[in-house]
């Protein structure tokens, strides 16, 4: 992923995770962990916009949800889930699907984000329970952190 | 082995309270909130002070520190020297300098001449306190705050005397003062973080400031420094995005929590259980900081108190106004700095500008605490992290000269939360070089602020690398005289 760096102002949400702000040499990034990253990470239309975008190509996809939430997960965490995880998943995934069914705008709003062209064939109600869930493995400890 | 079997306790008993907690993952910060160390890893130490409660019945509950970052000249503000005016030009005599050692830029130095301020200082407030024409607002509330004329540091240049003073050591990767208190004493609004940091710059020559002045060092993550974003939203991304509300909301945090939670099983970092802490405490932001953040609620008087820049996003001003609510709503430490303040020369171009930027602003601020009562259980210190020097760096012409960095002494001044109003106190000798009576070390300051906070300095500590650490390492003595 590249981003334009102004000398004088660098991306937001790149300071949120401590990166340098280039006035003098950083040798070590320092560890963080705070609520302003948490924001970065639900809210950040970037990160919603690579959740939209995997999610349309999984909705195209016709497989069943178990293995489709197997490979995003694996996509993501770089490791397939266990059963409890599965499970865990593939029932939010029902709940987020009624939810998004009962009020279709919601799921409109949601599938907007970010600049890159929509598959617009797709069914939004679908496209929008798969970014909600995709969108949630994004935001998980172990995606940003390897063990 | 012991060690490592004293982990894995900490975290089944932790497992289990997470677990516990359920759905409900507020109690884990309360958990965390009433005894703070339960979950340190390695640093449990069980004769330690259950944290979060004070040693004794504080003076002072909250700070805010207006830092002016870069030293301000104590020669032109509060530390009145008409001896150098009178030996303009005149050579420092060795016997005052005492080979005090030189910064890189002035090393090479054969004569230093001593300078007087060119802006004029006149008496104020009950002790008759000497503040120049530079901060005629600071000097209407003479009589509210204690200037102290007598501080000294070890170091001698930018970034080690701003960590020595933040962290209590100049090499950095210690803990914070904010992340002290906010470890010793924990949080009073759990929808806020209890450590955060402002941001603002002058126009005069300027000096960097860097994260781990507000790192949490070896403590907990929970407690590091939380930089508010300078421009028109001080905190990023607290909107939901289209679609999301805080119902669905809710709910994709219990699925993130559980998910984590199960990550925590298979691999026991502490960190996880913090990251579930901090995405917590980012849900409720979301709620508290919009409120808090709108300045357009505030009435026009408490506006024209800070001054016209206060409605300008990132200046000094809006930041003193945004430090008040913050900590008015319960932040521990508001730490803010204001950068600019490095006049090796073009002194008389700057520093007006500097001055001018958080004269009326600092006063305000001390104005608004007192009309809302909220002065007395909250501290306010001002100040740089060392003086300059008596003699000019660069040649003096007939309107402008500099200053060069000086450790000896230097002026900063405090208000509130138990601090003896309306004094001054310490004094330098006439030429400002070198402290008289009564000192103050960068310790000193540490120690009684912890004091007035409610915290004995030498019991606040933390076990890292086989050794307690302290903010005053193994020095600092209650200052007496600054105390109501």
């Amino acid at each position: 992923v590249y981003t334009f760096i102004k000398r004088t102002v660098p991306p937001p949400a790149l300071l949120v995770f401590d990166a340098s702000n280039r006035d003098q040499c950083e040798v070590v990034r320092s560890k963080t962990s705070t609520p302003l990253q948490a924001l970065v990470m639900l809210n950040d239309p970037q990160v919603l916009e690579a959740s939209r975008v995997l999610a349309e190509k999984f909705v195209a996809d016709k497989r069943s949800d178990k293995e489709k939430l197997g490979d995003i997960f694996r996509l993501i965490v770089c490791r397939r889930p266990d059963s409890k995880e599965l499970t865990l998943l593939e029932n939010y995934l029902v709940k987020e699907r009624q939810e998004f069914a009962k009020n279709p705008q919601r799921a409109a709003g949601f599938i907007t984000a970010g600049e890159f062209r929509k598959n617009e064939i797709l069914d939004k109600t679908e496209t929008a329970a798969y970014m909600q869930l995709i969108h949630t493995i994004f935001n998980l400890d172990e995606s940003g952190n390897k063990y | 082995m012991q060690n490592d079997l004293n982990k894995y306790r900490m975290n089944v008993s932790r497992r289990k309270f997470l677990t516990g907690a359920g759905l409900g993952l507020g109690t884990i910060g309360l958990g965390s909130l009433l005894v703070p160390g339960i979950f340190n890893k390695g640093g449990a130490d069980e004769n330690a002070l259950p944290l979060g409660l004070p040693h004794f019945a504080p003076k002072a509950k909250r700070v805010i520190y207006l830092f002016q970052n870069g030293a301000p000249s104590q020669l032109e503000s509060f530390d009145y020297k008409p001896l150098l005016t009178k030996m303009q030009g005149k050579d420092l005599p060795a016997e005052i300098r005492m080979g005090q050692r030189l910064t890189g830029m002035t090393s090479n130095y054969t004569k230093f001449p001593l300078v007087g301020s060119k802006f004029a200082f006149s008496q104020h407030g009950q002790a008759g306190a000497w503040i120049s024409e530079l901060f005629p607002n600071i000097a209407k509330i003479a009589d509210d705050i204690c200037i102290v004329k007598t501080v000294h540091t070890d170091a001698i240049n930018h970034d080690p005397a701003l960590t020595f003073f933040q962290t209590g050591a100049q090499q950095g990767n210690r803990p914070s003062m904010g992340s002290w208190l906010s470890y010793g004493l924990g949080s009073e609004n759990k929808n806020l973080p209890s450590f955060c940091v402002l941001l603002s710059k002058g126009k005069g020559n300027g000096q960097g400031v860097y994260s781990k002045l507000w790192s949490n060092g070896f403590l907990d993550s929970s407690h590091q420094g939380v930089v508010f974003s300078s421009g028109e939203d001080p905190v990023l991304y607290l909107k939901n995005p289209d679609g999301q509300d805080k119902l669905s909301r809710r709910s994709m945090l219990d699925h993130i929590g559980q998910l984590n939670e199960m990550a925590y099983e298979q691999f026991g970092d502490p960190e996880i259980a913090k990251k579930i802490q901090q995405y917590e405490m980012a849900y409720r932001m979301q709620t508290a900081v919009p409120e808090l953040t709108d300045i357009t609620r505030e009435p026009d008087h408490i506006i024209r108190l800070y001054g016209a820049d206060a409605l300008v996003p990132g200046s000094f001003a809006a930041n003193c106004l945004l430090a008040r609510k913050l900590s008015e709503s319960g932040v521990r430490f508001v730490q803010l700095y204001h950068q600019g303040w490095d006049q090796h020369g073009n002194l008389v171009g700057e520093m007006p500008m500097q001055a001018k930027d958080v004269d009326r602003a600092s006063a305000g601020l001390i104005t608004d605490l007192k009309q809302r009562g909220l002065l007395d259980e909250t501290l306010v210190i001002w100040g740089g992290e060392f003086g300059r020097t008596n003699y000019s760096q660069g040649m003096i012409t007939k309107d402008n000269y500099g200053r060069d960095h000086h450790p000896r002494c230097f002026s900063i001044w405090m208000a509130g939360g138990g601090i003896k109003p309306g004094i001054v106190y310490g004094e330098t000798d006439e030429f400002g070089y070198n402290i008289v009576k009564d000192p103050v070390s960068v310790h000193d300051l540490h120690a009684t602020l912890l004091h007035l906070l409610g915290l004995n300095h030498e019991q606040l500590t933390y076990k890292h690398l086989g050794r307690r650490y302290r903010l005053t390492d193994i020095e600092g003595q209650l200052i007496e005289g600054l105390m109501a």
